[in-house]
């Protein structure tokens, strides 16, 4: 009878000390690692393995600390990045007004179609900002004109004119019109003028304007 | 410097990459300035047809010698869905993109050799050659 009694006793026992080890497995792996165990002070396997799970529970706090240390600097590196894309873009587009409804957009960089959706967006918003009747791109910065970045162009420059505003392209290298002649780019209904200088005669042209020298008194 | 160079493309930027990268290697080369503009756009024609039409494929550049003659071969490959109409493809003015004027017709006008495999869906293969002038 005793050792049914001291049976039941150790059962007890062990089950406690297994349910007071699960709730702290349980939490630890959801990801709560508040609870912490109560190393007892027996010395016997159940205290042997708390002491092993409690330094588990360490490393995987300190293993967590880590990888969110490493989240947040590659988050921050992210919006750096996002920020930088932002300044680019912006920077990318310039619209300048040279004279009263004269515009500059002077173009450098590679042009993709990200790129030229935002060049039409802010050489339209510039055209009607100013009241622009001539506008001048000047594509001297921009290293290749293939089809695609030849159809932008046109694109651009056919939704300019929808808003009463003429364009005039510059700053087409020798090279660059060799390609686009091999590649049948067709751009006749497109106003050229070689550098940025003559587009400015052409503009003060069309404006009914001169320069002319300043008289001696 | 190095036999062949390959330049995956997949992306947009990567056109420019494999474009920018081709160029640079062409000005090594000892091309001048107007084959390297034509190098650069056929690069870039043949990429951002990958891109359009098969998703990803390879820009490989490869330094080869015949007798003489030094120069690139240039192979654009992609496993897309292919050309059924190689001729019309050629032809100025054909487009499925909305682009102006034609960028394969093109790219066989600007380079010394030109060879382009495909069918339906068994992805495209361009071969273009560019030889070294003067020697």
């Amino acid at each position: 009878m005793a050792e049914k009694t001291n049976l039941d006793q150790y059962k007890k026992f062990v089950k406690e000390r297994l349910k007071s080890l699960l709730d702290v497995v349980q939490s630890v792996s959801a990801g709560d690692f508040s609870v912490r165990l109560e190393i007892p002070e027996e010395e016997d396997e159940f205290t042997a393995l708390s002491i092993e799970l409690e330094r588990m529970t360490d490393d995987l706090i300190k293993a967590n600390r880590l990888s969110e240390e490493r989240m947040a600097r590659l988050q921050a590196a992210v919006e750096d990045k996002e920020r930088l894309l932002k300044t680019v873009g912006e920077l990318s587009s310039p619209v300048i007004q040279v004279w009263e409804d004269v515009l500059v957009m002077p173009l450098v960089g590679a042009i993709d179609s990200t790129r030229a959706a935002r060049i039409m967006e802010d050489l339209l918003t510039g055209i009607t900002k100013y009241q622009a009747e001539i506008v001048i791109i000047d594509i001297t910065g921009v290293p290749v004109v293939d089809t695609s970045v030849a159809n932008h162009l046109v694109q651009t420059i056919k939704a300019a004119s929808l808003l009463g505003a003429k364009c005039v392209v510059v700053g087409i290298s020798s090279e660059v019109a060799q390609s686009l002649i091999n590649l049948g780019v067709d751009l006749s209904g497109v106003v050229t003028r070689s550098n940025l200088q003559a587009g400015v005669w052409y503009a003060m042209e069309m404006m009914g304007l001169e320069v002319v020298p300043k008289k001696e008194e | 410097m190095t036999e062949t160079v390959q330049v995956k493309v997949a992306t947009e930027a990567d056109v420019y990459v494999a474009a920018r990268q081709v160029k640079a290697l062409a000005r090594q080369m000892g091309f001048n300035e107007a084959d390297q503009t034509r190098i650069e756009t056929v690069i870039s024609e043949l990429a951002r047809n990958i891109v359009l039409y098969a998703g990803e494929g390879v820009i490989e550049v490869q330094v080869v010698t015949k007798g003489k003659r030094q120069g690139f071969k240039i192979q654009a490959l992609d496993h897309g869905p292919g050309i059924a109409d190689i001729e019309q493809a050629m032809k100025d003015g054909y487009t499925t993109s909305g682009g102006l004027g034609s960028g394969l017709g093109g790219a066989k006008r600007m380079m010394d050799a030109f060879h382009i495999e495909s069918a339906p869906g068994r992805g495209t293969k361009v071969t273009v050659f560019k030889w070294l002038r003067g020697q």
